[in-house]
């Protein structure tokens, strides 16, 4: 994007135009813009005259919006100054003014001056140090340097008649200037220490801007012929263009090229953009339309569109802590739920999204982590005579700012009280803000903060409504104990209260902090259990929603159906009595919406509504036994791989992270067994459809506090000390093929004569296979095969390392081998290695009968 | 999962005397019958194998991807492990 600001036409002072030229959108301060800048996060910057655009914020010379043009905030600096030159850092914004210079927080929110001067200050940069050069035309002096504490280091008089307008900075810390004045040298450089460097003639006039991009410095102004210069670091002139019209102020993209605002006149336009190879520019746009005239100056910068209206971040749990995904690759540790106390991992735990927000139910530590609202703080006069009710509007009248009230912590009218809500105006609230409004019953709601507000992620107990405190039953009141949670139909699910382990509790519909069973309206709060009448019902063990049509109860050893609403209309019955749902984790749809769980006899599929299938009962009929699974010692997590198009199952012992586990492919409906190291034991799954296509993985959290994810280009295991992207532990994978019958009946001998592996790989390009171990056994019986190829120490009767990759010379076998089975065993347990099987072809031949 | 070409060779039933292709065991382990009866195209023990390669993402059977870490950080600071995961949509 190229953003131009300017002489206010047709209503507009600045403009936004994509890469071809083409308007995007633009905005009015009411009077003429002077700079625009961008920060990293593509908000928008407008420095100008003091103006008011009435949209009823009042008189402003300093608009901050976002990347879509949408006012944010805006100030008015250095009393009714005009802005000249704007700067940025990570941490600041830096005006110069007519008044002086002065230095803001980011938000806007706090001015600090930095000097007055009884001249106009015309230019202003600020170093990777935030040391602060300012430029200008005083009396006393052309160009300050100021420290980031804002103490003057020196100031520098150049010449004794001249305004600097332009100062920008070197990558070696040098600060270049140029002026606005009737000699020959304008452009002038100095070191660090205010000792000059050098100085430039080719602008030999007047000088009104200067854009550092890569170390070649772009000059503009009205010298004649050469409004354009570049020059490189050193102070030699590059070359010069002319464009016609005095150029007011550069911006340079990311991708070098300089664009310019120009002093339009009738019949050009005031937007132009070089071509630095070919050393020329080119119209690029025009701000005025069709209006006729001189547009004055304007000034440009560049950014990126962005369209994206929304932001996912990524939850994990460890260690008695909620960590957050701060930034796209970055996970780091939400503070306030580090705090002793506020979860215990050694306890149950379940955690969903709900309302832009996350819910932890975790025992008796009930928690939310919001990411989307705002916190207000009242005065000590508290919420007043009516609180607000969930959903409530409040504005301020005096800055028009604007909250939907989510949650309070308290209705007291004498202490200070904590209001969430969503802001849905630009306008912030600040200390000794009225904010009033009518609640549901239309009494008038008048609350006086008492704080500025405060942004989030906030973390802070869940509860219901005002009731932070844990004694006020005006919403009802939460289960004291539970630990397992889901979203419904907009209503928050909890149960695993161990004291009422058969029973659910759902709060009202879209208000999650309403639990007041006893409300007769169809959006109420409700509980209840899943049992025949008379009966006590079966614990649950896991919630399972399917969207908002049903909501599958996993028990101990039953399934439960929720169809429809609970509250209207809607059933509840029995899925299955023959087989119950592990445990929490235990369970993951497919893309077929299919339902896989792990119930009494292994691994179930099933359909919502319908029946349940054992998956396991034929191809693994003792898993269960095999897998010596116990409640209070294993967890099982299940996840659909879409990746993969599979289910991935994980079977891990919670004490230790020794793991079992299975891929069931979806395509051949095959059961693949696999295990881990102990460190990437798996804990918990999940399917990220992250922001950032890099991310969008089925995530896995594992024993050693990393998550994880498959690498198909990784070829051993990464541990616990490796770098991403690094793996030192082999992965000893092997298949196994029998047992074969050699001869045309068991009843006679066979001869294995010959064996040829083709392993995958061998062509020009693509991947290959490392070398294949083979082992081959023969035996009397088929399961004396199945125990020598599973036995923990194999002997086999002929081993070889087959060459790989593809079909070489290597990699064939000629050893008459005789028995009535034979078995083939291949695998590969070395670190960085791994293989691909591609074709296996044995020679065999009737032997005789066996006596 | 039959293969286009193969000699029709199954496990508990060779043809005498020729080549033999043995085809990956794309269905998996199976435990579940006698040991002289083993399905086709199943095995009674694999471990760290799946039918899609690494090498080739082709159905024809391999080493399984390595693990490897998403994000450098470890979560909870300390060798605990991560008990559960989530996401958040939150409208800018």
């Amino acid at each position: 994007m190229i953003y131009v600001a300017g002489v206010r036409v047709g209503g507009k002072s600045v403009w936004a135009y994509n890469n071809a030229g083409v308007l995007q959108w633009s905005y009015d301060t009411g009077g003429q813009a002077r700079r625009v800048l961008t920060d990293a996060a593509n908000n928008v910057y407008i420095g100008g005259a003091k103006a008011d655009n009435g949209d009823g914020n009042g008189t402003r010379n300093l608009w901050k919006l976002n990347s879509l043009g949408e006012y944010i905030t805006g100030v008015h600096v250095q009393g009714s100054a005009q802005v000249y030159d704007i700067a940025l850092d990570s941490n600041y914004i830096y005006v110069a003014t007519a008044a002086g210079a002065a230095r803001l927080t980011a938000s806007l929110g706090s001015e600090t001056d930095i000097v007055l001067l009884a001249g106009i200050a015309g230019g202003i940069a600020v170093d990777s140090d935030g040391n602060i050069f300012i430029g200008g035309y005083n009396p006393a002096a052309n160009l300050y340097k100021y420290d980031s504490g804002l103490v003057q280091k020196w100031t520098k008089t150049p010449k004794a008649v001249a305004n600097v307008r332009g100062v920008d900075i070197l990558s070696n810390g040098n600060v270049v200037i140029g002026f606005e004045t009737g000699d020959s040298d304008t452009v002038w450089c100095y070191d660090t220490d205010g000792t000059k460097q050098w100085d430039n003639s080719e602008a030999a006039t007047v000088v009104y801007c200067i854009a550092i991009a890569d170390d070649i410095v772009y000059v503009g102004g009205s010298t004649a012929a050469k409004q354009f210069v570049a020059i490189d670091a050193d102070g030699n002139t590059l070359y010069s263009i002319d464009i016609g019209n005095t150029v007011w102020d550069i911006g340079v993209t990311s991708d070098g090229v300089p664009y310019l605002a120009t002093n339009r006149t009738v019949g050009t336009d005031s937007v132009y953009k070089v071509d630095t190879d070919a050393e020329t520019a080119v119209a690029f746009a025009d701000t005025v339309g069709h209006c006729y005239g001189v547009t004055g100056e304007g000034t440009i910068s560049t950014s990126f569109l962005v369209e994206k209206k929304y932001s996912k971040k990524l939850m994990a749990v460890a260690n008695n802590q909620l960590w957050y995904e701060s930034a796209v690759d970055t996970m780091a540790v939400l503070d306030a739920s580090a705090v002793y106390g506020e979860l215990d991992t050694s306890l149950p735990l379940s955690m969903f999204e709900a309302y832009q927000k996350l819910f932890i139910i975790n025992k008796s530590n009930f928690k939310i982590a919001d990411f989307v609202n705002v916190k207000l703080t009242t005065n000590a006069g508290g919420i007043g005579a009516n609180p607000p009710d969930h959903g409530n509007l409040l504005t301020c009248a005096l800055t028009g700012a604007k909250i939907v009230v989510d949650y309070i912590t308290s209705f007291v009218d004498d202490a200070a009280v904590t209001i969430y809500g969503k802001r849905i105006t630009a306008t912030k609230f600040s200390s000794a803000d009225v904010i009033a409004g009518t609640d549901d019953d239309d009494n008038v709601i008048s609350i006086t903060l008492g704080a500025d507000e405060a942004a989030g992620p906030f973390w802070y107990d869940y509860t219901t409504y005002g009731n932070a405190a844990g004694s006020d039953t005006t919403y009802g009141a939460l289960p004291s104990k539970a630990t397992l949670g889901c979203l419904y139909r907009g209503r928050v699910v909890i149960s695993g209260d161990p004291s009422h382990p058969n029973e659910w509790y759902m709060s009202r519909q879209a208000h999650p902090f309403d639990f007041v069973v006893t409300s007769a309206d169809v959006q109420s709060a409700i509980a209840g259990n899943n049992t025949d009448a008379g009966e006590v019902g079966d614990i649950v063990t896991c919630l399972i929603p399917y969207k908002d049509d049903y909501l599958v109860f996993g028990c101990a050893s039953s399934i439960w159906l929720l169809a429809g609403d609970p509250r209207s209309g809607g059933t509840l019955g029995e899925f299955s009595l023959t087989t119950g749902i592990f445990g929490p984790q235990s369970f993951c749809w497919d893309d077929q919406d299919n339902l896989y769980f792990w119930g009494i006899n292994g691994i179930y599929k099933a359909t919502v509504p319908g029946n349940c299938i054992c998956l396991t009962k034929d191809a693994l009929p003792d898993i269960v036994a095999d897998e010596a699974i116990n409640f209070s010692t294993h967890r099982i997590t299940m996840s659909y791989d879409r990746q993969r198009y599979g289910i991935q199952v994980c079977i891990t012992v919670l004490a230790t992270g020794v793991n079992s586990n299975y891929f069931y492919d979806l395509a051949t409906e095959g059961f693949f067994p696999e295990s881990y190291p102990t460190t990437s034991g798996m804990f918990s799954l999940f399917n990220y459809d992250a922001e950032s296509p890099g991310y969008r993985k089925m995530i896995m959290g594992c024993n050693d506090g990393y998550l994880r994810y498959f690498n198909n280009s990784l070829k051993s295991d990464n541990d616990t000390a490796d770098a991403v992207g690094v793996g030192t532990i082999p992965i000893d994978s092997h298949v196994t093929f029998g047992p074969l019958q050699m001869g045309d009946t068991p009843a006679k001998e066979g001869k294995l004569t010959g064996l040829i592996l083709v392993s995958a790989g061998g062509a020009s390009g693509g991947s290959d296979s490392n070398d294949i171990d083979c082992e081959v056994f023969v035996a009397w019986s088929a399961e004396e095969i199945i125990e020598k190829l599973t036995a923990a120490t194999r002997v086999p009767n002929f081993s070889k390392t087959i060459t790989a990759p593809g079909r070489s010379r290597g990699n064939s076998l000629r050893r008459k081998i005789r028995g009535v089975y034979a078995g083939l065993r291949l695998g590969n347990n070395t670190v960085g290695e791994t293989w691909g099987f591609e074709q296996l072809i044995v020679d065999s031949k009737v032997s005789g009968r066996l006596k | 999962m039959p293969v286009a070409g193969d000699i029709p060779l199954v496990p508990g039933k060779p043809v005498r005397g020729v080549k033999m292709k043995l085809p990956f065991p794309s269905k998996g382990i199976f435990k579940g019958r006698a040991a002289c009866e083993q399905p086709m195209i199943t095995t009674p023990d694999m471990d760290n194998v799946r039918l899609y390669d690494v090498l080739g993402n082709r159905a024809r059977g391999g080493q399984r991807p390595g693990l490897d870490k998403l994000y450098s950080q470890r979560i909870g600071g300390g060798v605990m492990p991560i008990v559960a995961i989530c996401s958040v949509t939150v409208v800018d």
